[in-house]
């Protein structure tokens, strides 16, 4: 499948995100979690790029550096803005910074969380409209109505508390104020997570919907195979700070060629009694980012591991086109792919 | 109440647990029947708030006091020798002897929070010694080795320094193979495991569950199994019961759920999963509308508001039987009500 997005919207080159360990009375800096560590990737305008990867392993961070929601420590975040120019995010004025921030926006994870308790819908929605001074309150009023309809709640439930609604409608106002500044990408950080199976079905879809309607970008953060594989053109699998392997979505369930995304496939269960899943178990757990192991941060889990891994962080180099991985035996191995994927 | 085969260990019994609470009734629970089979696998699926966990907070006895239990759940053996007289647990006193010395000992546990189910002020071996000497070894030097034996036995390495490890030092997945060891300690024949791996990784989720695969095998124990995620259920269990509102709306062998689902509900279910398994990109099948709050119900089938095949006039006047439409196969559904012979 050949990707039909071709304009970047988001470029991001060799980010790094470092978060400082301090001890004593001095707060003296004694290592580094390395959040997110070189990690250089585009999104296409109009396409979804999902993020997947273990608990811990920086998909938020990475996230919110590209929103510059948090510093990155250094590196470099390109964002194509309304005029078609390519601005740089990280050494942008913060005046500057607060104006492109209306074209890009997050949907959080916990509806239960993200809004605001003693805030109307009204309020919650129109929020972001305020703050870069967009309309008066009676247009804002009209405004936020039609949002409400857009993202499938009654506009008549204005005036309402957060706590009057279900968790998927409370995730549809995180929607609706998102998409109040007309935004052009838009991360999603596990915006599915919290949500029941049926209910997550509904959101998924409008996510969809809105996309084609608006012409969004996603970054969809999550740790859902099953959500990932309908909802995105492209995925990208993050290892402990590291992003291990990138493609097409179809190309990443079908082959893949980094072995931790061999494990993380099959370890997805299967919803299918009669084929029940070949695991591949990996040993011990995810490793400590404060502490990494030598050359590649795998390769004690690694089935496949040879001396170089050991020694050397491997490259992240372009396999074959479109197809990114960072592994020193990617081109030798023959992985298994998502079952049903593979022909 | 005759113990129905010699393979049924528990059985539940029209089992309702309704919460008197200052706004109204709250059905948690509404008319449960199954049983448990020795060395088998019931999955329990449905979505929050269904009352998955309060049914089986029944089976243990820690309901709220508010909590009113009425029907029948009888034990039909006790540390591996059948009784004479099956124990009814839901007429037991919750704090009594005989629930005590159930609890912890035949019938054990497995939380879905590994972080809110240890007290994190004690060490785990304590946790799991306090279990051991309640039930199986009072001698103190004993239960710690059994204690790191167990340890050892779900995989943690280096027991004997974990044993006196307080569980923050522990990660997540190894906190859940701490509490599987606690919950198998006393060799239960009955294992309930709450939403086990919902809180864990995937790569860690599928060592979990793969361990209490094989401790079930080894010892032969039966297992309650409540998730949410259908590819659990298809991986973990021989029986499924798909709950609804506190009901039990289709019950029958894993295979037939996947393969032959009759229930609009466990349908529609089946379909809004996302599988990666299956090569599309695209809209999801999604159920309309939301589960209503179970407080105040009217008398009717439970999902008649959000059913594609619903009767009007005759799903919202009513409850659905029960119907056995084929043996083992139960569904509880007006479409069915004259296909099959009414069970419980």
């Amino acid at each position: 499948m050949e990707n039909k997005y071709t304009n970047p919207i988001i470029e991001v080159k060799n980010l790094k995100k470092y978060f400082p360990i301090t001890s004593g009375f001095f707060k003296k800096t004694v290592g580094y979690v390395k959040a997110v560590d070189n990690i250089d990737m585009y999104i296409n305008e109009g396409e979804t790029l999902a993020l997947v990867g273990e608990s811990g392993c920086g998909k938020t961070t990475l996230g919110r550096c590209i929103l510059q929601a948090i510093k990155p420590t250094s590196g470099s975040v390109l964002f194509n803005n309304k005029e078609n120019k390519q601005v740089e995010l990280t050494t942008m004025p913060y005046s500057q910074l607060r104006d492109t921030r209306r074209d890009m926006q997050m949907i959080f994870q916990d509806p239960y969380a993200s809004l605001d308790p003693r805030m109307t819908v009204l309020n919650i929605i129109s929020e972001p409209l305020i703050c870069h001074h967009l309309m008066g309150p009676a247009e804002r009023r009209e405004y936020v109505k039609e949002l409400m309809v857009t993202v499938g709640l009654n506009p008549r439930h204005l005036e309402r508390y957060p706590h009057a609604f279900s968790g998927g409608q409370r995730q549809r106002i995180g929607i609706a104020r998102a998409l109040a500044t007309k935004p052009r990408f838009v991360v999603c950080d596990e915006a599915v997570a919290a949500l029941d199976v049926s209910v997550q079905a509904q959101v998924l879809n409008l996510l969809m919907d809105l996309q084609e309607k608006m012409n969004l970008s996603y970054l969809f953060i999550s740790h859902d195979l099953g959500v990932v594989s309908h909802i995105s053109d492209r995925v990208g699998v993050m290892y402990v700070g590291h992003m291990v392997e990138l493609a097409d979505t179809v190309k990443l369930f079908a082959r893949p060629m980094h072995p931790y995304t061999e494990a993380l496939l099959s370890a997805k269960p299967v919803a299918d009694p009669r084929n029940k899943s070949r695991r591949i178990m990996l040993e011990g757990d995810v490793a400590n980012p404060a502490h990494l192991p030598s050359g590649c941060p795998f390769h004690p889990r690694c089935r496949y591991a040879k001396d170089i891994c050991k020694e050397q962080l491997p490259e992240w180099r372009e396999l074959e086109p479109g197809h990114y991985v960072a592994c020193h035996c990617a081109q030798d191995l023959q992985l298994h792919g998502m079952r049903g994927y593979e022909k | 109440m005759k113990r129905p085969s010699e393979d049924v260990i528990l059985a539940m019994e029209d089992v309702k647990v309704h919460f008197d609470m200052d706004e109204g009734l709250l059905k948690a629970v509404d008319g449960v029947d199954f049983v448990i089979k020795k060395g088998r696998t019931l999955g329990i699926v449905g979505e929050s708030g269904c009352g998955k966990s309060v049914t089986t907070n029944a089976i243990f006895k820690i309901l709220p006091k508010y909590g009113l239990i009425s029907g029948n759940i009888w034990l039909y053996e006790k540390d591996g020798k059948e009784l004479e007289e099956p124990i009814n647990i839901a007429e037991l006193n919750p704090t009594g002897d005989v629930i005590r010395s159930i609890r912890g000992g035949n019938i054990s546990m497995i939380f879905q929070e590994p972080m809110k189910a240890f007290s994190p002020v004690h060490t785990i071996g304590n946790q799991i010694m306090e279990t051991i000497m309640l039930h199986v070894e009072p001698d103190k030097k004993k239960a710690r080795e059994i204690c790191v034996e167990a340890l050892r036995a779900v995989g943690i390495s280096n027991p004997e320094q974990r044993v006196d490890e307080y569980p923050h030092q522990l990660s997540g997945g190894m906190r859940q193979r701490a509490m599987i060891a606690m919950a198998l300690a006393s060799k239960p024949s009955i294992l309930i495991a709450d939403e086990p791996t919902t809180a864990l990784d995937v790569t860690i989720q599928a060592q979990v569950l793969d361990l209490i695969n094989n401790l079930k095998h080894e010892n032969n124990t039966s297992v309650i199994f409540i998730t949410h995620d259908l590819g659990v259920i298809a991986e973990m269990s021989d029986d499924v019961a798909v709950m609804y509102l506190g009901k039990i709306v289709e019950s029958c062998d894993v295979d037939t759920l996947f393969y032959n689902p009759q229930h609009p509900y466990t349908r529609a279910l089946l379909k809004s999963i996302p599988t990666a398994d299956k090569q599309h990109k695209g809209r999801f099948e999604s159920i309309r509308g939301t589960v209503p709050y179970a407080m105040n119900l009217p008398v009717q089938c439970g999902f008649c508001d959000r059913c594609d095949e619903a009767i009007k006039g005759v799903c919202d006047k009513g409850y659905p039987p029960n119907v056995e439409i084929e043996p083992g196969h139960f569904v509880r559904c007006f479409k069915f009500a004259d296909k099959g012979t009414e069970g419980k």
